[in-house]
Order: structure tokens, then sequence, then C-alpha cells
């Protein structure tokens, strides 16, 4: 499946077509940034980019976890660690009297201290640093092809909850009068970040990440008018934002996923001039 | 017929009691107005009514309407003022237990949506950005919303707070048209007792405990609904 691909690929008549790397970095984007892009939209409409920063904390203690147990693959326990971690961040955020923003804070930091000792205890921290920044360019096809499911199940899911989760997120007590499980679909909502900012970090790395997942729906809810526009605009501007981002990267050899972010940066300060000309 | 009853309800936040023995009903087009000072207890008793929140003791029974079908204009939230969705998309999520489990809504419910947008006078406004209305007009975006999910009954929470006296009248009229016209009985929380007085049949006064409950007549009657009308006297 993936040789058609990169056949189309290869036939865009650029240098940086040329290379499986980028072929498969090219496919990589195209599966995730729509994500990014979708579940950006309530992580904006929620205010939670705080919360989603701090699963990239819980997934980096995942992957230590993972990697004290003696995994091959830290990746594995990284997104159960994740989900635990942001389940029990909701369920917290329910029950406890203090501030949202306190009760992440204090998980989050505790998160990423725990992460780095653990990771550090050892002495052998540098082999971890890749994922604070990322490596896009170091995408095997396996994982495309993991990733393709991983794009579809989400795009199920979303087709599933959207306008429970929708109404949960303008007014709480509306979707409650209305019968909606609240608890369990911010829950489904939280895992679903969870899993995929922890499977991205990778390639994103945990400094950057966040950004990929605020900036395209911010920029999107800037210029939107309606709810149709502001999924397809912030899909639009995190798919764009990947693509160039790539491209540049590669003629200025600069880190991908820092370059993707730049882009998503100009696009959401053009959105808000836009906004302001209004 | 009376459509909810309920009888010595006693409601608790963190072991500090917001309402205690509080017992009224409902009927078929009434039009029961809640009022109280702030922290009395007025958005809570909305709650336990629509099964947000737990009771500590009493009943609240239901007759011939179930909960999901209460309509309910809440009170504005900071998301949903600056939410880009456009007026119909607001509307139609209101029809959302009407679509079953379907992920998507039907053409029952869209078309539902757009009679209420219609009944509202707001149909014009239907492609617009919810975000770039006024006030009233949101309102009323919200008020539709409500009936979309009702035919007997709706719950409106401060209806009115923040807006201008000329929208807020208009929003009284249009409330009082629901109710006279088409027989939806009406549950208000409202600080305007002023502007309620006129349109409600039912006065529920509450202070953690009741007050009183009765006719707006009555009310003025008594040394609380003087006060809190400011001594003037209605017909």
């Amino acid at each position: 499946m993936l040789d058609f691909f990169y056949q189309l690929i290869g036939s865009i008549p650029f240098q940086w077509t040329e290379h499986t790397f980028m072929k498969n970095a090219l496919l990589a984007i195209v599966l995730i940034t729509p994500l990014f892009g979708l579940l950006g939209t309530m992580i904006v409409t929620n205010r939670m980019a705080f919360f989603s920063d701090s699963l990239g904390h819980g997934a980096f203690t995942g992957i230590a976890i993972g990697s004290l147990l003696g995994m091959a693959a830290p990746m594995a326990a990284a997104v159960i660690f994740s989900i635990i971690f942001a389940i029990s961040i909701t369920l917290i955020k329910h029950k406890s009297r203090s501030s949202t923003d306190t009760v992440i804070g204090v998980f989050s930091s505790l998160a990423i201290a725990l992460g780095l000792v653990l990771l550090s205890a050892g002495g052998s921290f540098n082999k971890y640093s890749s994922y604070l920044i990322g490596d896009l360019l170091n995408i095997y096809p396996s994982e495309i092809v993991s990733l393709f499911f991983f794009f579809i199940g989400v795009i199920i899911l979303w087709v599933l909850v959207f306008n429970k989760l929708l109404l949960v997120s303008i007014n709480e007590s509306l979707a409650r009068s209305r019968g909606v499980k609240t608890l369990i679909i911010e829950m489904i909502f939280t895992a679903t970040i969870a899993i995929i900012v922890t499977i991205s970090i990778q390639w994103v790395g945990i400094l950057i990440i966040n950004s990929l997942l605020v900036l395209p729906a911010a920029a999107a809810k800037n210029v939107a008018g309606n709810v149709r526009q502001y999924t397809l605009f912030s899909v639009l501007f995190a798919l764009v934002s990947g693509v160039c981002g790539l491209i540049l990267s590669y003629y200025w050899g600069t880190a991908t996923g820092a370059t993707i972010v730049i882009v998503a940066g100009i696009i959401f300060l053009l959105s808000a001039l836009i906004k302001r000309s209004r | 017929m009376t459509l909810l009853t309920c009888d010595k309800l006693s409601v608790s936040y963190n072991r500090i009691t917001a309402l205690k023995n509080v017992s009224f009903h409902v009927d078929d087009g009434d039009y029961l107005c809640i009022v109280g000072e702030n922290g009395s207890g007025k958005s809570t008793l909305i709650k336990a009514i629509l099964q947000l929140i737990g009771t500590e003791s009493g009943t609240i029974t239901l007759n011939g309407i179930r909960q999901t079908e209460i309509g309910y204009l809440p009170q504005q939230t900071v998301v949903q003022k600056d939410f880009p969705a456009s007026v119909f998309e607001v509307v139609l999520s209101g029809c959302l237990n009407r679509k079953g489990r379907n992920p998507f809504y039907g053409k029952a419910e869209k078309a539902l949506a757009l009679e209420k947008l219609a009944e509202l006078g707001i149909a014009t406004l239907k492609n617009k950005s919810y975000r770039d209305l006024s006030g009233g007009q949101q309102q009323r975006v919200l008020l539709a919303r409500a009936l979309c999910a009702t035919r007997k009954l709706i719950v409106l929470d401060e209806p009115v707070t923040g807006l201008d006296p000329l929208v807020t009248t208009e929003l009284y009229a249009t409330i009082k048209e629901l109710n006279g016209k088409q027989g939806i009985a009406v549950i208000m929380v409202s600080h305007d007792i002023q502007g309620v007085l006129e349109s409600a049949n039912k006065i529920l006064h509450v202070n953690v405990e009741p007050v009183f409950f009765g006719s707006p007549s009555d009310y003025l009657n008594t040394s609380v609904g003087q006060r809190m009308t400011g001594g003037t006297t209605h017909a």
C-alpha cells in the first residue's frame, strides 16, 4: 500500500520528494496533523491548553517507566501511563475543590520530575533527549501503517461523540440536563488526546507538541463563523503547517517539529490580523 | 395536571445546607418565578429539578414528562459567548435527545430547529455566527434551543442578566407568549422581580428555606414581597 503513496509523492517534481525518509515523514504528517487540528478545536474551546501540555509530561514519565521496566518498546508503557494520567486529572478536576490549573500544575510538575529522575538515575539521560525535540524524519513504514489505523479509529470516535462533546464543551450543565454522561465523554476525549500526544512525542517532541494542538485550532477560531468552518479550518491549518514545515525544514536544515510550529504560529498571527480587521 | 411536584426538598453542598424543606408544584401552563437574594438557593433548586445535583431528602416528582424533556436555558458560559457556532448549530444542539443513537442530526431535528427559529422571530439570523449577535439575540437563540427539547416545561436560569431594559421587556413578552399561546409551563429564576410579576401566576421565594409560595398578588401583600419590590403594589 505504501508503495503507491511513495510513487505518488515521488512524482512531485521537487528534490525533497526523492528521499524515502521525506516520503515517510510526509505520510505521517498527513495522518497526524489532521488529528491535531480536530482535537485542538475542543482543547482551545475548553481552554485546556495547559492540560494538553501536561499530557506531554505524563507521556514522558510513561516512557521512563517503560524503560525502567526494561521494555523494548517503552511506548506501550507510555500510552498506558498517559491514559491513566489523563483520566486521573479529569477525575480529580471533577471531584476537587481546588482550581483546575492548580490540579493540572501539581500533576504536571510531579510527572515531569518523576520522568527526569527515573531516566537520569542510571546517568544515561542523553539517549532519551530525542523525546524533547522529536525526530519526524526517523519514522518507519510500519509506524505509518499503525498511524493509519489510529487515524481511522479517531475519526470514527469523533463522529460518534462529536455532538455530545460539543454540548459538554459549550455548557456542561446543559449537557447533563440532556442526559449526557459528561464525565465519560470527557474521559474519552482526554484519553484520546493522551494517546495521540504520547505516540507523537517521539516525532514531534515534548517541547513543542502542545503548540501543534493549540495553534491551528486557535487560528481557526479567529476566522471561523460556525462549527463546520472551525473544524475544517483547524484541520486545514494543521495540515498546511505540517507540510510546509516539513519542506522548509528540509531546505533550511532545521528541526522539523519546530519548523512546523513556526509555520503554525505565522498562520495564527495572520488569523489574528484578519480577526482584528473585521 | 400537575407536571412537577417538589416535596420537602433539602440539598446540601459540602455539608452546608443550600436548600431546606422546599415544597411547591407546577401545573400545566403555569408560570412560576423563583426569587430570592444571592446565595438563597435559587440556582441550586433549578439544578435539583434537572437532576444535575443530588438531593439530601425530599422528592421531586415529574408527571407526564421525563427529566430530559425539560427545556433548559442555563446561564451563559464564557465558552459559549466566544464559540464560533452558527445560530442554527446552536439551536440544533437542543435536539440532542431527539436524534437517539444516530451520531448526526436528521431531517426531523433540522426542521424542528428551523421551526423554533421562526417562532422566536430569528429565522433571518440562521447562518449568522452566534458570537456576533447582541445579548438579546443570543438569549432568543438559547431560548429556541431550549424549546427544541420540550413541549411542556421550560426552565430559565436568570435569562435577562446583562440585558438592557428594552431587550429585557421584549424577552419577557416572548416568554409570556410561549406560556400563554403554546401552554408551555415556565419556571424562571430571576433577580428582576418587578419584571416578572406581571407574567408569573406563581411566586416561590426561597432563602435556603421556603419563604413564600403562592400567587403574585398574595406575595405583594407579604412583608418580604413588599421589601423585594420596594413597596410597589400591583393589581
